[in-house]
């Protein structure tokens, strides 16, 4: 998707000032606050790579 | 010199641990957002992936299962007192910037490119992952706490410096992404 209203990003090479000045115009913009349909889900790693669960306290 | 914060790995034995890595990354995210400090309620302090979890089930209910960035900002809100800001489909120029800018960054990534590089931790894992990203140095590499990555088996321990091309590929490659986007959740600019 290309956005044409959506912030344009300094250089790589610019300076800090540039970049955060940058970052607060992100904070700003609407469109990216909106999760795609169903959110960002991770999943679960298979059983019996981490160690075996402990009893949880009452 | 940036905050680093400590790496939580998420296989830590708690009964969620293998659907951790959002608490995990979250976890690690609140405490550079608070440069270590703690904020002083009742909630215990460092932050851990179990204590985010157990917090997502205090307001969702539920066990264990996946959770999503805004599961975890509000935990992490209410915990920590930290404003987690999940951002959707961001083009790489702009994730790139915000992390120049002095922000750290949850993302979303799809395990299964990691596979058959140094960097991989779980070879039995293919799916959706989230990692912290802490910062990016000059030469282009960004400072990567893998949840997955606690030297368990002689596998790699974060954090590590992972290059940028890489960290692109994998978060490209999260399902459902806009072409040339990514999915990060980020902190305030702490530099």
């Amino acid at each position: 998707m290309n956005d044409k209203n959506a912030p344009k990003p300094p250089k790589v090479n610019a300076s800090k000032e540039e970049h955060r000045r940058f970052a607060r115009e992100v904070d700003e913009y609407e469109p990216y606050k909106v999760a795609p349909e169903g959110g960002v889900q991770t999943d679960a790693v298979p059983d019996g790579e981490g160690p075996e669960v402990e009893e949880e306290e009452a | 010199v940036v905050y680093r914060p400590t790496f939580r790995k998420q296989l830590d034995g708690s009964a969620c641990q293998g659907d951790n890595c959002g608490c995990a990354s979250s976890a690690m995210a609140s405490q550079r957002a608070r440069e270590g400090r703690d904020p002083g309620n009742q909630y215990a302090w460092p932050p851990t992936p179990r204590a985010v979890r157990a917090r997502i089930q205090a307001i969702s209910g539920g066990g264990c299962g996946s959770t999503n960035f805004s599961e975890n900002e509000r935990a992490c809100a209410t915990l920590y007192n930290v404003d987690l800001q999940p951002r959707y489909n961001v083009p790489w120029a702009t994730f790139r910037s915000m992390i120049i800018a002095g922000r750290g960054a949850v993302c979303a990534i799809q395990y299964s490119v990691v596979h058959g590089t140094r960097f991989d931790a779980c070879p039995t894992f293919q799916g959706g992952h989230s990692v912290y990203v802490n910062e990016r140095r000059s030469s282009g590499g960004y400072l990567v706490y893998d949840p997955l990555a606690d030297g368990r088996r002689d596998y790699t321990l974060a954090p590590d410096w992972w290059p940028g091309s890489f960290l692109q590929k994998a978060m490209y490659a999260y399902p459902g992404t806009n072409s040339g986007c990514v999915h990060a959740s980020f902190t305030k600019d702490t530099e």
